[in-house]
């Protein structure tokens, strides 16, 4: 891992920040979307991780930003959902915009959602993070926290129970079930 | 990953919720992106080396026994230190911060905006806290408010803001404290704002722009450049164009019948505008 850029102030650390924001902004505002309530309360979950990353530029790593910037997020819904505190209105425009985002009707049949939504909720996060953001295990190791292998042995075990989720009513659980237990 | 687990993640991928999202949302250059990072930009600049190492950002999302751990070690090192007169106790000295317990939270206030940081934190560790508080000059909206909070540890009490209704911003902040529950025992920091000492600037509000100036700016969407243009220009505005959908900056001149898709206010007195040979789009 690279190390995070060596302290600076003012401008260096806005060009920075900029660079940064510019090439992470779509990836964070999907991230923020799949998983938030409503689309404009992503509108907050970005402007928050943002600020974080702000406020914390010199610690970033330069090249694992994206990640960074996922785990923090992840903290900000957690937060979100337990208190419904309002948060500095740093994004007017962008949750006006969201408000009138409109979501697509869900491609697969109910008891996949079924199934999904019956797993742990750390369950249900390891397996958005490798098929929703694409990340392969030691990613998903800087956004969690924890080691590589941590990572390898927890989702073997969600894919394990969202498979025996599966099961319990699908017509597809061979598709799911099969070599997985 | 064998064909299971792609069969797997292709069901998961269909759960995905889709949005439509606008363009004006969506884009990293576009208008909704522009005023968040202006916004952002407009707060305190980060320090180089702050007063305390703040948590790695990797222990941020560790909860637990390491964030315990370092919260009591904080608390120990605080209470060890020796006061600062060795003769004997320091001369005692007003409360900085307010703090009432009840129903089960601490409710802190700030009662000396502009005391030593220092006084603050000893405070707040005599509750066994590790929240490292500060104050920083704000525009008039953010004073007395909350600005920024963040926790170290996902699990585990949060804390959260005491509501003030009927006196809130306009920007709909109304906190005017911290409500911490008597069993947290992770760390976390947390900024008020408060008035600019004489002499000294405040960063500009959000989006560096007055709610008023913001509301004109919008007012500006949906016109012919040859009209904004001039509107802009009686208000002592300088302006950025943008246009295509990178949302390259035009530095050629614009054509005064292009019409005006986006606009955002910056703090430099910059009106930035998206423009467009048709209204409505981003190109060409």
């Amino acid at each position: 891992m690279a190390r995070a850029a060596p302290a600076r102030t003012g401008a260096d650390a806005a060009d920075r920040f900029e660079t940064m924001y510019r090439a992470c902004y779509g990836d964070l505002l999907n991230y923020a979307l799949r998983r938030s309530e409503r689309p404009d309360a992503a509108a907050d979950v970005v402007a928050e991780t943002f600020l974080v990353a702000w406020r914390r530029i010199n610690e970033i790593p330069s090249d694992q930003a994206r990640l960074w910037l996922f785990g923090v997020a992840r903290r900000v819904l957690a937060n979100h959902r337990r208190s419904a505190r309002r948060t500095a209105d740093l994004a007017t425009r962008l949750h006006g915009e969201l408000t009138h985002a409109t979501p697509a009707p869900p491609e697969t049949a109910d008891y996949v959602g079924r199934a999904f939504r019956t797993l742990p909720e750390a369950d249900q996060e390891l397996l958005r993070l490798v098929a929703w953001e694409g990340l392969s295990t030691t990613e998903m190791a800087v956004v969690l926290g924890c080691s590589v292998n941590a990572v390898r042995i927890r989702l073997h075990r969600a894919r394990r129970r969202f498979a025996g989720a599966l099961q319990d009513d699908s017509p597809l659980s061979e598709y799911a079930t099969k070599g997985l237990t | 990953m064998n064909d299971i687990h792609q069969r797997q993640d292709a069901l998961l991928r269909l759960l995905a919720p889709q949005y439509e999202v606008p363009s004006a949302a969506a884009d990293p250059a576009g208008p909704a992106a522009e005023e968040l990072l202006q916004a952002i930009l407009n707060q305190p600049v980060p320090e180089a080396s702050g007063r305390k190492p703040w948590l790695s950002w990797r222990r941020l999302v560790v909860a637990g026994p390491a964030v315990a751990a370092l919260a009591a070690l904080i608390f120990v090192m605080v209470a060890v230190v020796p006061s600062s007169s060795p003769t004997g106790p320091a001369p005692a000295q007003a409360q900085v911060l307010r703090i009432v317990e009840v129903d089960g939270y601490l409710e802190i206030r700030i009662l000396d905006p502009v005391a030593d940081p220092a006084r603050y934190q000893a405070e707040l560790a005599e509750r066994g806290l590790d929240i490292e508080l500060s104050v920083v000059a704000t525009g008039p909206e953010q004073v007395g408010r909350v600005i920024f909070e963040e926790v170290a540890s996902d699990s585990g009490p949060a804390i959260e803001t005491i509501e003030a209704p009927g006196d809130c911003s306009a920007t709909g902040n109304c906190s005017v404290g911290i409500r911490v529950p008597v069993d947290f025992r992770s760390s976390a920091r947390v900024v008020f704002g408060r008035t600019p000492r004489s002499g000294e600037t405040a960063p500009a509000a959000p989006g560096g722009a007055t709610e008023d100036e913001k509301r004109w700016v919008r007012k500006l969407v949906g016109k012919q450049v040859g009209e904004v243009r001039r509107a802009v220009a009686a208000r002592g505005r300088t302006i950025e164009y943008r246009a295509g959908a990178d949302s390259h900056k035009v530095e050629a001149a614009v054509p005064e019948d292009w019409y005006v898709t986006g606009a955002a206010p910056r703090a430099d007195r910059t009106v930035v505008l998206w423009v467009a040979k048709t209204p409505g789009t981003r190109g060409p």
